[in-house]
């Protein structure tokens, strides 16, 4: 019966050493007002200068989503007061943004894609840090001029599906572009969405509702369904015009729900003008250049690893799905790892392993020690099985590999004498199963690989075992 | 174009700026009067002219990415804060 | 007063017998009121020990409380020097006493000042202009031997020309903005307040140069200007005719005089005609209003200054601001506001830039055909206090001077004589952007012919 209608805005924190306009170091979880300067506490007499690294940054972003790169751009003063706002007024883009333009790819599952516009993308600072104790606020001016470039997408999302799947994609091109942190937690990647409703097949766009707050994908899921609901039962009872306006919500995570923040009447009146302390952005030739060179993304490094690797869409999907563990799986193929291989033990045996918030970067097991594993099980060192031992081992002990193997005793039995012997025990000892089985029973092969495997103690080499057995049975 | 009490009030309002309620008649009175005399730009044909926000030309000039720190100038601000308390800066709350 | 020129070749024991000696000078005359200090009965602002330099009360000093003339101020503590203190620094100088001023540098007289007002040392019952009056002040009075002022739209000017004294405002961006409390950012510029155009060009060669600090300097090498003084050079001079025709009698005669001197002195003179100069302040109070609407919003007694204490924080804001700032600052707050705010932004602030650049064209037009332009700095000498309470009729004395800001050039205010009542007159010469070493030239030349005349 509805439609839904979704536009996401994303403001990503990035990672250059300074701030945007000053040179006080960006920061996260310092003592409160130790990074800050006359420009960003706003004294009298104060100037900004643009950092040049945040103006490369948002090339390499806009590069990435096809977007124009505008040689030219603006700051403009967006006028507000707010005390972890300093200067009475944030400094920012607006008619003109540094990117405009661009699309972001969305996959799923059944392989089919979707196209979602980004509208523009563009540079300003952040605002401090504002936190309620009792009767008073205390500021924190440490985050106040930290870069964020602000993203926003056309409203082309239809579900809380597409819009995780646009977050996780963005999310990923600004990891791979190394541009951002994007912690959610830490408030390095702040998404807002913007949502509304229509009846299936209506093409105009009806009030939308904004929602702010949305730290984790999980609450942005529930935030879009909730809202969904909200503006549908509204529209179904009647009283969509009263109960749906255009204003900002937050979302309750207790109670899973989104209220109201603002009044109706607080209309935001910005008053934007440019920026009469700074100079219009003008990107050199050579600049625009050099920051056009930007590393293999998602989609691409996907498509490559398919082809010369010949990995499956899935598991190649789930490989790139982080910078981290794509770089993690490049270092283990560099070292002579098996693609095929390593895709299971880095996206299924290692993450299992994980406990108490541990992640790719904070494993006692790198992609050197995984990659040595897998290497092990190549060379017929080990079997599959045993190095899900030596992996539990290798997890709680800062030993190598071979050590680890050594310890445990897992070294695999490859030798076809000593698995001839026990072979030979066995069928010595089941000559009746031996019968049945040159009858017809074919089933019973693998009772024979059991034994074996069981008199070895796991031991064996499953394939010698398989090789050796068929030639004696037939 | 005319500013009345319901303008003046709304320009109060985003300015953070209030008139002393008996000087009220005489701020819009006076608002009125220049910002009728400034419309004294409509007789002029400006229809060849670019708006023109600085006069200087070029770009705005890049800052390389090195941190840098002055801890005494921060502990002046702190010391001489209107109030603050474990170097955060304090105000009183929004009331919602 | 000694001056700048003859005060550099002085052994650095004398240096400290002349700020002694200036300090006395500035209790006796207290009754001016040039100085911050003789308005709030507090010693002399002082930093380091070189040749003492007054410095308006809108330029950061470390360790000086800095108001720009404003309650809302009160108690804030600069933690660093402009960078023109540090310029005066490395050369020699140190900067001394805080200078009087219109609250924010919005004004033209001086009589916005929340410390109360200065007085034209020529005649008490008068204003020193403003809004750097009481730079002016402390020169024209013997009480500095030259002084830092700022000029907006002829702040620096317009109070030299009314105290008798050289006042220079810099081309746009040749002096860094870096320290200075703004109030229209494309406008603003440091400037020296003197005895005489040498030392004006001296104090000018210590503070420009491109400062990376301030996005909007100049980014050329400084050539010093004071090193190559011709005052012998023979030039082209327009002289705006309708300025001439519109300011009052004594304005006009002493302008006369100008005329006749720059003609003794070898030069040739042209006449042009401006447009109306209601254009120029119409242009000029819509965009300096907007962009000190917002360059004011900082002061909000959140991390500095004053603090009006309040329940909740919509009332914080609203009364610190309310009582901090004077009448004539919320005024120009509101306005600036309103030309921004949507619905007016494209009638007032856009048509406004617009009009700012076809009054920059027609400098350059005339600078085909001259080298300098010659033109009175206000329509007439100091007015008596309190004789301009409305803000329109302020507003419209500033006829001549704003213009030169719009179109960011350089120009400078020479005393052309006093009329009859002993009150000084001031002309302008006006360069080219960036033609400090003209504009220098031509104010010496004319400085030395008046010299001669009047012996």
């Amino acid at each position: 019966m509805f439609e839904v209608v979704i536009g996401l805005e994303v403001h990503t924190q990035l990672n250059t050493k300074t701030k945007i306009f000053c040179s006080c170091p960006t920061s996260f979880g310092d003592e409160p007002n130790t990074n800050v300067c006359p420009v960003c506490l706003a004294l009298p007499g104060a100037l900004p200068v643009l950092n040049i690294e945040a103006v490369k940054k948002a090339i390499a972003f806009g590069t990435a989503i096809n977007a124009t790169v505008h040689k030219k751009s603006i700051f403009n003063r967006k006028n507000y007061f707010y005390p972890d706002l300093p200067k009475g007024y944030q400094i920012s883009q607006f008619e003109i943004p540094i990117v405009e333009g661009g699309e972001i790819v969305i996959d799923f599952e059944d392989g089919s894609k979707k196209t979602i516009g980004v509208t523009r993308a563009h540079l300003e600072e952040d605002a401090g840090k504002n936190t309620h104790q009792g009767s008073v606020s205390h500021v924190d001016l440490n985050r106040a001029g930290t870069p964020l470039l602000e993203i926003v997408s056309e409203p082309d999302m239809r579900s809380a599906d597409e819009a995780i799947r646009y977050l996780k994609k963005l999310h990923a091109i600004v990891r791979y572009l190394d541009i951002s942190d994007a912690n959610m937690q830490e408030g390095s990647f702040r998404c807002d969405v913007n949502i509304s409703i229509r009846p299936k097949g209506d093409k105009k766009l009806y009030t939308r509702a904004e929602i702010k707050n949305l730290n984790s994908f999980r609450f942005i899921q529930k935030a879009i369904e909730y809202e969904i609901e909200r503006q549908s039962s509204a529209w179904e009872d009647g009283i969509y015009e009263q109960e749906v306006v255009q204003e900002t919500r937050l979302f309750d995570t207790a109670k899973g729900i989104t209220k109201s923040m603002r009044s109706k009447e607080d209309s935001a009146e910005y008053r934007y003008f440019p920026d009469p302390d700074l100079l219009p952005v003008i990107i050199p030739d050579d600049m625009m250049e050099e920051c056009k060179k930007i590393p293999e993304l998602p989609d691409a490094k996907k498509i490559r690893l398919i082809k010369e690797f010949g990995l499956k869409e899935y598991d190649a999907a789930v490989i790139t799905n982080t910078v981290e563990m794509a770089r993690f799986f490049e270092d283990m193929i560099e070292r002579g790892a098996n693609a095929k291989l390593s895709t299971v033990w880095l996206s299924v045996e290692l993450p299992g392993r994980f406990h108490d918030g541990m992640t790719l970067l904070t494993s006692p097991v790198n992609s050197e020690k995984l990659a040595s594993l897998v290497k092990r099980i190549q060379d017929s060192t080990i079997s599959g099985k045993a190095a899900k031992d030596v992996l539990d081992y290798l997890m709680k002990n800062d030993v190598n590999v071979d050590e680890a193997i050594d310890k445990l005793g897992l070294k695999q039995v490859s030798d076809d004498g000593a698995i001839q012997e026990i072979i030979d025990k066995i069928i010595a000892a089941n000559s009746d199963k031996v019968e049945e089985y040159k009858n017809g029973k074919d089933k019973l092969f693998g009772f024979f690989v059991g034994q074996v495997m069981k008199a070895s103690r796991g031991k064996a080499n499953p394939a010698k075992v398989n090789e050796l057995l068929k030639k004696q049975l037939g | 174009m005319q500013i009345n009490d319901k303008l003046l009030t709304k320009l109060e309002k985003l300015s953070a700026v209030q008139i002393d309620s008996n000087k009220r008649e005489e701020a819009i009175e006076e608002l009125n009067k220049i910002v009728g005399f400034v419309e004294i730009l409509n007789e002029l044909d400006l229809s060849q002219e670019k708006a023109t926000f600085t006069t200087l030309k070029g770009g705005t000039p890049f800052r390389e990415d090195n941190p840098h720190v002055n801890d005494e100038i921060i502990d002046t601000i702190l010391k001489h804060a209107p109030k603050s308390e474990n170097r955060y800066f304090v105000v009183p709350k929004i009331i919602e | 007063m000694i001056t700048l020129k003859e005060a550099m070749k002085l052994h650095k024991s004398d240096i400290a017998h002349l700020r002694d000696d200036l300090k006395k000078e500035i209790e006796k005359k207290k009754e001016i009121g040039a100085y911050v200090e003789q308005l709030t009965n507090k010693n002399i602002s002082e930093y380091m020990d070189g040749i003492p330099i007054a410095i308006k009360d809108n330029i950061q000093v470390n360790g000086w409380e800095v108001t720009s003339g404003s309650s809302i101020l009160q108690g804030y503590i600069a933690p660093y020097n402009a960078t023109v203190i540090n310029n005066l620094l490395h050369s020699g100088f140190a900067p001394f006493g805080r200078t009087n001023m219109d609250e924010f540098a919005m004004g033209s007289s001086t009589e916005n000042s929340f410390y109360g007002v200065t007085k034209n040392p020529h005649d008490y019952s008068r204003v020193p202009g403003g809004s750097s009056g009481g730079s002016a002040a402390a020169v024209a009075a013997g009480i500095a031997i030259a002084a830092l002022g700022s000029d907006t739209g002829g702040s620096i000017r317009q109070p030299a020309s009314f105290c008798g004294c050289v006042g220079m405002k810099p081309t746009y961006g040749k002096v860094s903005r870096y320290g200075l409390g703004a109030y229209s950012s494309s406008l603003d510029q440091i400037g020296p307040i003197t005895q005489n155009v040498e030392d004006a060009a001296i104090l000018y060669d210590v503070i420009a140069g491109h400062d990376f600090h301030d996005s909007t300097s100049a980014n050329i090498a400084h050539k010093k200007v004071s090193d190559f003084l011709s005052p012998d050079r023979k030039m082209t001079i327009a002289v705006i005719e309708n300025y001439l025709q519109e300011a009052n009698d004594d304005v006009r005669e002493k302008m006369l005089d100008g005329i006749k001197a720059l003609e003794s002195a070898g030069h040739k003179i042209i006449y042009k005609n401006f447009i109306n100069t209601k254009y120029d302040i119409a242009t000029y109070y819509i965009i300096a209003t907007a962009e000190a609407s917002a360059n004011l919003s900082r002061y909000d007694g959140v991390r500095y200054g004053n603090r009006a204490q309040s329940g909740n924080l919509k009332d914080m804001y609203l009364n610190s601001r309310s009582y901090g700032f004077g009448e004539e600052v919320k005024r120009r707050i509101l306005l600036g506001t309103f030309v921004l705010s949507s619905g007016y932004y494209d009638a007032y602030y856009i048509k406004a830039q617009k009009a700012r650049h076809l009054i920059k064209h027609q400098y350059e037009e005339i600078f085909k055909e001259a080298d300098l332009i010659f033109a009175p700095v206000a329509p007439t000498p100091a007015f008596e206090f309190g004789s301009k309470k409305d803000p329109l009729e302020m507003y419209l004395s500033d006829a001549y001077t704003i213009s030169l800001n719009l179109a960011g050039l350089p120009g400078i205010s020479i005393p052309l004589g006093k009329n009859i009542k002993g009150l000084p007159i001031g002309g302008q010469l006006i360069a080219k952007a960036y033609g400090e070493q003209e504009l220098f030239d031509g104010a010496l030349s004319l400085e030395r012919e008046l010299k001669g005349e009047i012996g």
